[in-house]
């Protein structure tokens, strides 16, 4: 998103660019629906499954998400192994190499940061919203002013929000005949703000509930960074090199700065110059660029992710009901809970998308009886996944080995947030209330690097010191080297960031071309 | 390249058509069969002694991954996985994974059974474990 801000500027993207590979699922029509193929086709082993078992992956390899194995979904994760080594202890990173990041993959939730969410920044609401603003016209987001508009920001330019499956609307009518007594407990419920389109939208299509979530990326509906950077190279703002893995850099005096690459397909190396340097690799491997560019082994610096807690809920009323065509793998509804001084922000979402035999093996009855509890109930399940808001711990951290493994580390995972199990425990009366059933003995709380909102890792301040970047996105003690993703947050707020790691990017990027003449 | 201690082709056939025959109550369709065998390949999932003797011995495969659920079925239970990942993306057994509509009588039927069930496998698991000493 940078990019989009520099125009008339030269901008040289270099990138390492994986690229969907050829797959089955590509022979399913554009708007096919999962539950209508699964049922009708004869054999969906190709797409769903793959020529070479990718979604079989979880059972002999460290497990993935089940959003990122498929077929049509691997090359988002492929060969982040071998491009940037991890070492890890109590952390499990995912790193993508394509075109576009994660977010070939992502959920597409998209919530402004508040005030309160910018509380330890050294920037304001003010200077992110003309960049919100414009990232809702130029993305097209859907969702609605509703009870979460105070959390979310401004609800302007929003596309009508997705269609909501029977037990999301199940949901939100409970919740909206029952609002004091949520109030009461601090929740407030909406619909999802999601990157998805649900009209046209600068000549991408709406989208067509085909809940291929888990199979196939590039839906045109679901907003991916690809897609702008298309924009600009077609448009000629945008030169884009692929295929380039950035190893480090250095500033040249009088100049500007030179960035080594390595050519991937031919094994050299390359030097590229430029006046400025704006890294956005993601939050771990930005931080290893300039730990690996300062010949830095030592320095260990700080690690954030959003802690997770993900909780089951069931509704009786639509147990043994068919799978409604409408329950999609996107975010349906968001949910807010002010809980002990902290704003704590959930998604819920359908939970049909992924393979039967993903969550099969997961259930504690006999397999047969796990097939049949789940083919009961899965319309009537869905699934609140919570994000937790997360602070600097010195002992959570990032360094770099002198092999150039990244050495990840996690030992506090709920540093800076509240209980989660208490968090928990206090929505689910109010779930019962409104028919819908949870157990706290039913929620799992993933590992540290499964919430994927990597930060932090070159904190913006207002007197930054080594490692640490100025509030415009300078790097300390650099004249042209910024850095333009999550690595910039003091903070994570329990808000997805991705929306604001596109904001504050082209904020960024506007004060280098005002700079730079 | 060759697994040292991989499973012959025949010996996963024959595991194959017994977890099938258990599970589906028929002989697998051939495609499953040869996925199955290149998956286990794949996999580099060697012989396993407690799918061994449930093959050999024709156990219920079922009620003993129950019965020893944890580590000691871990190779057992990945195999049935393997399994299920192959049958589960195939309309011929859309209707054993996803129930067709059931009023609340039905449902409440149904989750009766299969705790009940899962009782009765996980009590045949024990007695299956004793008699053949399976672990
Ligand atoms: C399953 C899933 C669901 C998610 N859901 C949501 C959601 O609902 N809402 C939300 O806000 N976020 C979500 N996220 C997180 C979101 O995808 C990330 O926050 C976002 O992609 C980060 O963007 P980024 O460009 O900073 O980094 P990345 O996505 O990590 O992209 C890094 C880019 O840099 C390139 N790169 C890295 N290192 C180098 C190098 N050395 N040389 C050259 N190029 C390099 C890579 O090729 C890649 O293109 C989700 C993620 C996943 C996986």
């Amino acid at each position: 998103m940078a990019a989009r801000a520099l125009v008339g500027k030269r901008v040289l993207m270099l990138d390492v660019g994986r690229q969907p590979v050829a797959s089955a699922v590509d022979g399913l029509p554009r708007n096919a629906n999962l539950y209508e193929q699964r049922r009708t086709a004869p054999d969906l082993f190709g797409p769903l499954i793959g020529e070479n078992f990718e979604s079989l992956h979880n059972l002999h390899q460290p497990p993935v998400s089940l959003k990122l194995k498929s077929p049509g979904m691997r090359y988002v994760v492929d060969g982040a192994d071998s491009l940037s080594p991890t070492r890890t202890q109590g952390f499990e990173p995912t790193m993508s190499f394509a075109t576009g990041g994660l977010a070939n993959a992502w959920g597409a939730g998209v919530y402004r940061f508040t005030a309160q969410d910018l509380a330890d920044f050294p920037i304001t609401v003010a200077d992110l919203d003309p960049f919100y603003d414009d990232l809702t016209r130029h993305i097209g987001i859907s969702g609605a002013l509703d009870d979460t508009a105070p959390w979310f920001g401004s609800a302007a330019d929003l596309l009508p929000p997705i269609e909501l499956s029977r037990f999301a609307s199940g949901l939100l009518d409970g919740y909206q005949r029952h609002r004091d007594r949520f109030h009461r407990i601090g929740v407030s419920i909406g619909r999802a703000r999601n990157a998805v389109l649900t009209r046209p939208h600068r000549g991408r299509e709406a989208y067509q509930y085909g809940n291929m979530e888990f199979f196939r990326a590039h839906d045109p509906a679901v907003f991916n960074p690809a897609y702008t950077l298309r924009e600009l190279v077609d448009a000629g703002r945008v030169e884009y090199l692929s295929n380039h893995l950035a190893v480090r850099y250095r500033e040249v005096e009088g100049f500007g700065v030179e960035v080594e690459a390595r050519d991937l397909s031919s094994g050299t190396t390359e030097a590229f110059a430029g006046r400025t340097l704006i890294l956005a690799a993601g939050a771990l491997n930005s931080a290893k660029l300039v730990l690996e560019s300062n010949e830095d082994y030592k320095t260990r610096l700080p690690l954030l992710d959003n802690p997770m807690a993900c909780l089951p809920l069931f509704r009786p009323q639509l147990a043994g009901k068919p799978l409604d065509r409408l329950d999609s793998s996107l975010g349906q509804l968001n949910l807010i809970q002010e809980f002990d001084g902290t704003v704590l922000q959930g998604s819920i979402y359908g939970a049909a998308g992924p393979l039967r035999s993903d969550v099969v093996f997961e259930l504690p009855l006999a397999i047969r009886s796990n097939v049949e509890v789940l083919g009961l109930l899965a319309a009537a399940s869905g699934l609140l996944m919570m994000f937790y808001p997360s602070a600097p711990h010195p002992e959570n951290h990032l360094s770099l080995g002198s092999d150039g493994t990244l050495q990840l580390q996690c030992r506090y995972p709920e540093a800076g947030c509240p209980s989660r199990e208490a968090s928990i425990r206090a929505l689910i009366p109010a779930f019962w209330r409104i028919g819908f059933l949870a157990s706290i003995k039913l929620c799992p709380y993933p590992p540290m690097g499964a919430g994927i909102h990597y930060a932090g890792t070159l904190p913006m301040k207002d007197r930054p010191s080594p490692y640490e970047l100025d509030p415009d996105g300078r790097l300390f003690g650099t004249r042209s080297v910024y850095v333009a993703d999550g690595a910039c947050f003091p903070r994570l707020p329990s808000k997805n960031l991705t929306f604001t790691i596109m904001a504050n990017a082209m904020r960024i990027a506007t004060k280098i071309r005002e700079r730079v003449l | 390249m060759q697994v040292p201690n991989e499973q012959s082709g025949e010996a996963l056939v024959a595991e194959v058509t017994h977890l099938h025959r258990s599970f589906f109550g028929s002989d697998p369709p051939v495609e499953v069969v040869k996925r199955y065998v290149s998956a286990n390949g794949l996999m580099r999932v060697g012989p396993d002694p407690l799918t061994d003797r449930v093959v050999a011995g024709h156990l219920d495969p079922e009620a003993v991954e129950l019965a020893l659920r944890g580590a000691a079925s871990a190779i057992l239970r990945k195999k049935i996985q393997t399994l299920f990942y192959l049958v589960e993306v195939r309309s011929a057994y859309y209707p054993y994974f996803f129930t067709s509509a059931k009023g609340p009588l039905k449902v409440v039927a149904g989750m009766l059974h299969a705790g009940l069930y899962t009782l009765r496998q996980y009590l045949k698991g024990k007695w299956l474990v004793l008699r053949y000493h399976l672990v």
